[in-house]
């Protein structure tokens, strides 16, 4: 190819990768932070009847929780940017943000749904401890045991 | 309110003294105390309590009395871990299951006794004393390794 074309060539396309990976993280980042904080306060509720109203425990348990939350979601957000398309005109920058923005979304989506099956199943559990005797008794004595203080 | 369950065990049987030890261990939502059967008259707590042999007995501390699977399902009721499990098998459909379980459980236990060689607390104290006997040794006087 002689100098001159291939000059022109890479003047009439130009480089877009910057905007696309701009957009794609000025988009999902903030994505994932919405969502985890969304997390973080409605999931307290679910973990204060989990741990027996413990305040403290429920608050670390879900600290825990969203440090992996953020940990997966963004890591995976920023595992994607690696793959990318040249990008030489705007709609293959919208298709790619788009793509990349869209898995991300499932991803947290699936996330947000796993962890409210998890949430919900503790506190499940932890309602479970209220519960009351399984069976009646068959007699009963004249005295009450407890009238001599257990050992 | 229960808060409090009184489980009176077969102390001559080796699994269930093993079961007894087991079940204090266990981190539970209301106080257990394990009562050797061996000691149940001598104890003034339960008046009027005929605890049939064979027979697991769990008493609460309202005098409430429960048998059998029923002693079983509140002995289940009171650790934490197995709560949400004692609802489950006192349920209709499971019932019989858990009624079943335990009778062979109680049936079988001195044949478990015998396979896994477990000896019961009222055993190895009996064998502590006829050794003592044997060594002559009185109201547990006896040198320490000097006897024989």
């Amino acid at each position: 190819m002689d100098p001159m074309t291939a000059n022109l060539a890479t003047e009439a396309l130009p480089d877009l990768t910057l905007y696309a990976y701009g957009a794609y993280l000025g988009i999902a980042v903030p994505l994932t932070v919405w969502v985890g904080r969304t997390l973080v306060k409605n999931g307290r509720y679910f973990l204060l009847d989990a741990f027996g109203q413990n305040t403290e425990l429920a608050d670390a348990v879900n600290k825990l929780l969203a440090v992996g939350f953020y940990l997966i979601n963004l890591g995976m957000v920023s595992r994607n940017v690696r793959w990318s398309p040249e990008m030489t005109n705007w709609p293959s920058v919208v298709r790619y943000s788009a793509d990349n923005v869209g898995w991300a979304m499932l991803v947290i989506g699936g996330m947000h749904f796993f962890n409210l099956f998890i949430l919900s199943r503790m506190r499940k559990n932890g309602l479970a401890r209220l519960a009351p005797p399984p069976v009646l008794p068959s007699s009963h004595l004249a005295r009450a045991a407890s009238t001599v203080s257990p050992v | 309110m229960i808060t409090a369950l009184y489980v009176l065990y077969d102390d001559e049987c080796g699994f269930c003294c093993a079961c007894a030890r087991w079940l204090i261990a266990q981190p539970k939502l209301v106080n257990v105390e394990c009562v050797p059967r061996s000691r149940l008259a001598s104890d003034d707590r339960f008046p009027g309590l005929r605890s049939r042999p064979g027979q697991l007995t769990v008493v609460d501390d309202d005098g409430g009395v429960y048998e059998g699977d029923s002693a079983w399902l509140m002995a289940m009721w009171s650790l934490t871990e197995f709560r949400p499990w004692s609802a489950r098998f006192a349920s209709p459909e499971l019932r019989p299951l858990a009624r079943e379980t335990f009778a062979f459980v109680s049936q079988t236990r001195h044949g478990v006794n015998t396979l896994l060689g477990l000896r019961s607390d009222a055993e190895l104290a009996r064998a502590v004393a006829r050794d003592a006997a044997r060594r002559g040794c009185v109201d547990g006087g006896c040198a320490v390794g000097g006897g024989g």
